[in-house]
């Protein structure tokens, strides 16, 4: 499946050990290889343009600080995408905000005459805006992030026999609502 | 996992395009500089560190940029404007050959969104993908020749990145590797390269110094192609970096002169001008420009400007009364009236009617803009060119 995402970079491995040692200018090409990633990741956690900004500046902060602790670089993406969504969850709490997704009736209007998207934007606006934060970073991280089930579970602090049931169920409802 | 279904494939269709609509930090370089310098790594902390929760370094980092903010203030601030504004060498000015985005090949259609582009007369000589300004890897402050096929420009950051040294040349693709590159035409025609740049649309860059890796990587993906885009049925393409925004929203019913198009937009030399270049045919956009008295005597003196006015645009085309014009007609074009005037005959003296250097004509449209007027100019071969360029000039939108 395509993903707005990008795909892993082999170049993060040695970008990861140079920027763990205290090279900002591997550092910044981490920064700028995943961030856009990471902006959108929390976008759609928080469904609001400064708070996944805010989010994502959180998670660089707490990813410099923590680059020593990665144990495999070549996960670096996954990793990063999960603090990402961890900050994004602390933004809203910090916020009081449960459900923020916000509904924009200008670009409502254009997206509901894409013939591409088949989901109507305005539907699936609404269907976030009821999910809980750790079901939109579910959704997230597994269908516009592209994570395995593996990764999910890692990402979530969950088993990935307990991720794929939940995300299971999470569809399901979806489905249920969005599919008609 | 098993692979998706199609409700699955349909939802993170969906949700791809809702979370695109997020807006990227600008500058990553900057930020990463900003963070990794609020938080410096010192191996004695390690053991501190690892105590301290992630959520208290989040707030941490804020203290401290906010207190090297306040230090800065006192120590710099109070005394002179915080400024890093880098001065260009008026002296050494970068050509007009290196105008434009530039952007790493392979040739595709149109800009891409998501690889990095340079800009030679922007503030970030890289633009990152998305678009945003990498201000940190520095600006464009100089160029010098440096003999035949021999230019360096000068690349200046105000932070870590420092200067930079770069090769640059031009070379037209079109050529086959090996063989010279025609020879520059003469003084004084629009497209005269006036330095040992090269001709051609491929640029080249190399590094002669340079300490700053992450400029180097950008950089150094070679060759660097100019910014065109593609004229073909139902295509929207933008102005580019034009003075007067807009796109042209191309008809299905555009017929294909060459592959599937009817040739290419691209911006070859200055904000105030855009051309649409084909094999037999060419036009162009043009304002803010100065424009000749006599289009069949360059000699004769230069307006300062495109008339600000259809009337007084057709008036000035016209009042070169050897070439003969017909009446000007009223063209429709994004809910505007421009208006389109074509020459009867030919210049007395020989001399292609031009209204500008390097720009020649037969059918010219003056089109308002608001509070000004652009002019294009074309110049077909065929009726069948001519009605292309109508067809062009009605697909216009302004932004």
């Amino acid at each position: 499946m395509s993903s707005g995402f990008a795909a892993p970079v082999a170049a993060d491995r040695s970008d990861v050990e140079l920027a763990a040692d205290g090279d900002e200018v591997a550092f910044g090409r981490l920064v700028a290889r995943h961030q856009a990633d990471m902006t959108r990741l929390a976008y759609v956690i928080t469904g609001d343009r400064d708070l996944a900004q805010d989010a994502t500046q959180a998670a660089w902060v707490a990813a410099w600080l923590r680059l020593r602790s990665v144990r495999d670089p070549a996960r670096i993406r996954s990793w990063l995408l999960s603090i990402a969504a961890n900050e994004a969850r602390q933004v809203l709490r910090r916020r009081g905000r449960v459900a923020v997704v916000e509904i924009d009736p200008e670009t409502t209007a254009s997206a509901r005459n894409e013939a591409s998207t088949s989901i109507a934007r305005l539907d699936l606006v609404r269907a976030l805006a009821v999910l809980s934060p750790d079901d939109r970073t579910l959704l997230a991280l597994r269908y516009v992030a592209g994570l395995d089930a593996a990764e999910l579970g890692a990402a979530t602090g969950r088993s990935a026999s307990g991720t794929r049931a939940r995300l299971s169920r999470l569809t399901a409802r979806l489905r249920q609502e969005l599919d008609r | 996992m098993t692979e998706f279904d199609v409700f699955e494939r349909r939802l993170a269709a969906a949700l791809t395009s809702y979370a695109s609509e997020a807006e990227p930090l600008p500058d990553p370089f900057e930020r990463a500089q900003a963070i990794a310098s609020a938080h410096p790594r010192r191996s004695g902390w390690r053991s501190v560190a690892r105590g301290i929760p992630l959520s208290r370094w989040v707030w941490i980092g804020v203290a401290l940029l906010l207190a090297a903010s306040v230090i800065a203030y006192v120590l710099i601030g109070s005394r002179q404007p915080r400024q890093v504004v880098i001065a260009v060498d008026p002296a050494n000015p970068i050509p007009a050959q290196l105008f434009g985005l530039w952007y790493p090949g392979p040739r595709t259609d149109g800009v891409p969104t998501d690889r990095a582009m340079l800009d030679f007369n922007a503030s970030a000589l890289i633009q990152l993908p998305g678009g945003s300004p990498a201000t940190s890897l520095g600006r464009a402050v100089a160029f010098v020749e440096r003999g035949p096929g021999n230019a360096e420009v000068t690349v200046q950051a105000a932070g870590a990145c420092g200067e930079g040294r770069y090769r640059v040349a031009l070379q037209d693709p079109s050529i086959p590797p090996g063989l010279p590159s025609p020879a520059p035409l003469p003084p004084g025609s629009s497209s005269d390269p006036a330095t040992p740049l090269g001709n051609g649309d491929e640029l080249h860059v190399t590094a002669v110094s340079d300490e700053c890796v992450a400029r180097l990587e950008v950089l150094r993906s070679a060759p660097w192609l100019r910014a065109t885009q593609q004229l073909r049925p139902e295509a929207i393409v933008s102005s580019l970096q034009f003075t007067e925004p807009f796109h042209l929203a191309l008809p299905a019913d555009l017929p294909a002169l060459i592959g599937d198009g009817v040739g290419q937009l691209y911006q070859p030399e200055s904000a105030t001008r855009l051309n649409v270049s084909h094999a037999w045919w060419n036009a162009f956009f043009l304002d803010d420009e100065p424009v000749y008295r006599d289009l069949c005597d360059p000699g004769a003196g230069t307006l300062p400007d495109i008339p600000a006015t259809v009337e007084e645009a057709t008036t000035w085309l016209r009042s070169t009364a050897s070439l003969g014009f017909e009446e000007p007609s009223p063209v429709q074009i994004d809910g505007r009236t421009a208006l389109r005037v074509g020459k009867l005959g030919d210049c007395p003296n020989g001399n292609i009617p031009a209204v500008a250097a390097g720009v020649y004509g037969d059918i010219f449209y003056a089109i308002p803009t608001g509070d000004d007027v652009i002019l294009f100019v074309v110049r077909p071969d065929t009726q069948n060119e001519a009605d292309i360029a109508a067809q062009l000039a009605r697909s216009i939108v302004f932004d």
